[in-house]
């Protein structure tokens, strides 16, 4: 197994990796069919439906990756695209995936999922992690209570992934019953059977009519909105009155018949598991909390994530100014001998100027300046993402969220956001209240993203230069790692603002779950982050650079009274810019790089150098031109608050579905860059 | 009626009565909290709030606030 490849004679089977959030649905996913999807170790991670292929000699095994819920029948976005594979007959099979570790909390959406296709193959993940905290399964008896297969399984072996996939492939559906896996009080039972028995005439592809029924009573037509008929409707609808008054006189009215049906199932989920279980220990996977204790201490809380961040970019720009270098050496020969080799073929000037000046000097620029920093920086955070570690930064930091009445998770999309401010937005979905999600997209730009962090660490490096003397990697951390907190820490006052103002609205509820820390997969989580994060923002920033090389090349190309357009545009920008303590030349560069922020200490660079023929390095340049530590400091200011990339924004539109959030996550932290890069502007002459 | 706010840490108690409707409801229902559930407090963020419980074998995060709404035996 574990080929995947399209298309073969045999026939499909869509099978749905289902279960409760982080059981390692997408773990499992991952080994079966050797894609490389992202995981983390927190409930939420997966929010959209990913499929891959498997082929073997019988049939094609087609998996789904389904978000992790906890139920099928309330009203969170992942439950919708759950209830939409799973009951609008979209899958053939589905497996569901329970942690050992915590049966009980796996139980209610199994028997659910059970009640509403009738039939699924068990996974039991995490066993050994089980056994390793004495907590004793009986798989014979969960069979035998749930009727359906039980097999273990650990998620993370290819072994075990191949042994589910030959089950799968022996595994034959057994002839459809009508087996009630839960039962509820019998005045719930009646109405549901009548409502059912109206319904099966028309049978809801491969869902059945009783689940229906039930969802029918407790008012989510939500659900059967979808699987209905529409001619049906009123016939249905009448019969759902009728039972719903019914019930009424029994004095057992609309809140109380979905309590009687979720205490059914929990009442169902508790007996199993107690005859499940032969030694109950409870909790005793936390009896080692020594981490926890460390990591949300009173007192070491916010130290350790201060360190966490610090050594991050200490490491990251430490490690990463080697192969900066080395890329720049190998870039500069390159583009030397294509100059060389396009001469000696005759190509036209223009061409060649255009092609290695231009596009070839910034495409190799943006990749030197940025590829080795990420790559360091993006598997450390997915190293930190996979222990767990994120949801007790969101656990430690929501107090201050609530007092903004924003939702503690929005400390998560921060922290998304450090990687890449659109990945940070459209990870906002975890949120589940609308008004707060929508802080958290539009503050997201607050947290310089990875981009960002060459401007801060090359102009932090000229900074301490000019100060010292001399470039101190230490300095250089500290001064990234205080800028980047004076980011997240603006995001608070401007939450508040907003939900003062355009947002309005009290905070809601937050339970967050905290996972145990894993040791994670260091190899494993490394190389995915590498192939699927590094290379896809690489590739971004590469089909973003080629087009503006030639931009730029055209920009000193034309000239506008005898000086090349460039220097025009500076020109006119210089006035504004001295106001923010900034020139013309960076001015234009933050605007030119709206495509992609990497580009803007490459812009920078190459708009000083035109008419220069030295190849000056960018301490020398800027500090050549009259960069002072007040522009330093009123550059990374404007670097943390301006308009983010053209690839956020457009994230923004996609997940708000609207023009005034989006123009407005690109005015508001520009605004408020303006206004604080004059404020330093003004201040500096006062007192120097 | 106690709540589970009101626990000390590493008390354990028996979940009496949930005292909220609707959207809230389900989602402590979904968390697998209703009447009969042991819950036991296992620790309190660094400012106060909010609290992590253990409710069926899995750590929960819980605001203040809305722990106010779970109802223990006392």
């Amino acid at each position: 197994m574990g080929r995947v490849k399209k298309s073969n004679k045999n026939k499909e089977v869509r099978v749905a990796l289902c279960g409760n959030p982080n059981v390692g649905k997408s773990t499992l996913f991952n080994s079966l069919t050797g894609k490389r999807r992202h995981t983390g170790n927190w409930s939420g991670k997966t929010v959209d439906v990913m499929s891959a292929r498997v082929c073997t000699e019988d049939a094609d095994f087609i998996f789904y990756d389904i978000p992790g819920t906890y139920s099928l029948i309330s009203h969170s976005k992942e439950e919708e695209i759950a209830v939409e594979f799973l009951c609008l007959g979209k899958i053939d099979l589905c497996v569901y995936i329970c942690d050992a570790t915590a049966i009980f909390r796996s139980l209610p959406l199994l028997l659910q999922i059970k009640e509403a296709v009738g039939e699924l193959i068990v996974c039991l993940n995490f066993l050994n992690e089980a056994q390793k905290h004495d907590i004793i399964l009986n798989k014979q008896r969960l069979s035998e209570l749930i009727s359906c297969p039980v097999i273990a399984l650990n998620a993370r072996n290819k072994r075990s992934s191949a042994a589910l996939v030959a089950y799968l492939q022996k595994y034959k559906k057994p002839p459809r019953t009508d087996l009630r896996a839960i039962k509820y009080p019998p005045e719930i039972e009646k109405s549901a059977s009548r409502i059912s028995s109206i319904i099966s005439e028309h049978t809801y592809r491969g869902v059945s009519s009783y689940f229906v029924a039930l969802r029918l009573l407790e008012g989510n037509f939500d659900i059967a909105n979808r699987l209905f008929d529409k001619e049906n409707d009123r016939r249905v609808s009448s019969a759902v009155l009728e039972e719903h008054k019914r019930l009424f006189e029994m004095g057992i009215t609309g809140e109380k018949i979905s309590d009687m049906i979720v205490g059914a199932i929990i009442e169902r989920a508790r007996l199993i598991s107690d005859e499940v279980l032969q030694e109950k220990r409870e909790g005793s996977r936390y009896g080692r909390g020594i981490l926890d204790k460390i990591l949300c201490g009173k007192f070491t809380a916010y130290p350790i994530m201060a360190l966490f961040l610090a050594l991050c970019f200490f490491i990251t720009l430490r490690l990463a100014s080697y192969p900066s270098a080395w890329l720049e050496q190998l870039f500069i020969f390159l583009n030397s001998h294509i100059f060389k080799a396009l001469t000696q073929l005759g190509a036209s000037e223009i061409f060649i100027s255009a092609l290695c000046n231009g596009i070839l000097d910034t495409l190799f620029t943006v990749i030197a300046v940025m590829l080795p920093p990420m790559a360091i920086f993006f598997p450390m955070f997915s190293l930190l993402e996979e222990a767990g570690y994120l949801p007790r930064i969101a656990y430690n930091l929501d107090r201050p969220f609530a007092a903004c009445h924003a939702c503690g998770k929005q400390a998560l999309t921060m922290c998304m956001g450090l990687g890449c401010n659109a990945v940070g937005v459209s990870e906002s979905r975890i949120i589940d209240s609308e008004r707060e999600r929508l802080l958290a997209i539009l503050t997201n730009s607050f947290v310089p993203c990875n981009g960002r962090f060459p401007i801060l660490a090359s102009i932090g490096g000229v900074f301490v230069i000019s100060l010292c003397g001399a470039e101190k990697f230490v300095y250089v951390a500290l001064f990234v790692t205080l800028f980047v907190i004076a980011g997240m820490l603006m995001t608070f006052p401007v939450t508040r603002i907003l939900s003062a103002t355009i947002l309005k609205g009290e905070k809601s509820s937050f339970t967050i779950e905290l996972p145990p820390i894993r040791r994670p997969e260091i190899c494993k989580v490394i190389l995915i982050s590498l192939r699927t994060k590094v290379l896809s923002v690489l590739w971004r920033a590469v089909a973003v650079a080629a087009p503006m090389g030639l931009v730029l090349f055209l920009l000193s190309y034309i000239t506008v009274n005898g000086a090349p357009l460039m220097l025009y545009l500076s020109q006119i920008l210089n006035p504004a810019a001295a106001l923010i303590g900034l020139d013309g030349v960076i001015l234009l560069s933050f605007i030119l790089a709206l495509p992609a922020s990497e580009m803007v200490i490459p812009i920078t660079v190459s708009l000083y150098s035109i008419g220069s023929s030295f190849d000056l390095s960018l301490s020398e340049l800027l500090l050549s031109n009259g960069f002072t530590p007040v522009s330093a400091v009123c550059m990374c200011v404007f670097c943390l608050f301006h308009f983010p990339c053209s690839t956020t924004l457009i994230t923004v539109y996609k997940e708000t579905k609207s023009v005034k959030y989006t123009v407005l996550s690109a005015l508001m932290p520009t605004l408020i860059g303006i206004a604080l890069c004059a404020i330093i502007n003004i201040v500096a002459k006062f007192a120097f | 009626m106690k709540h589970i706010e009101e626990l000390d840490l590493n008390e354990i108690g028996t979940v009496k009565a949930l005292l909220c409707k609707g959207e809230m409801h389900r989602r402590f229902l979904d968390i697998g909290l209703c009447r009969g559930t042991k819950v036991r407090k296992v620790s309190v963020s660094p400012m106060g709030d909010p609290s992590c419980y253990l409710i069926n074998g899995t750590m929960v995060a819980i605001r203040k606030c809305d722990a106010m709404k779970v109802g223990i035996d006392s």
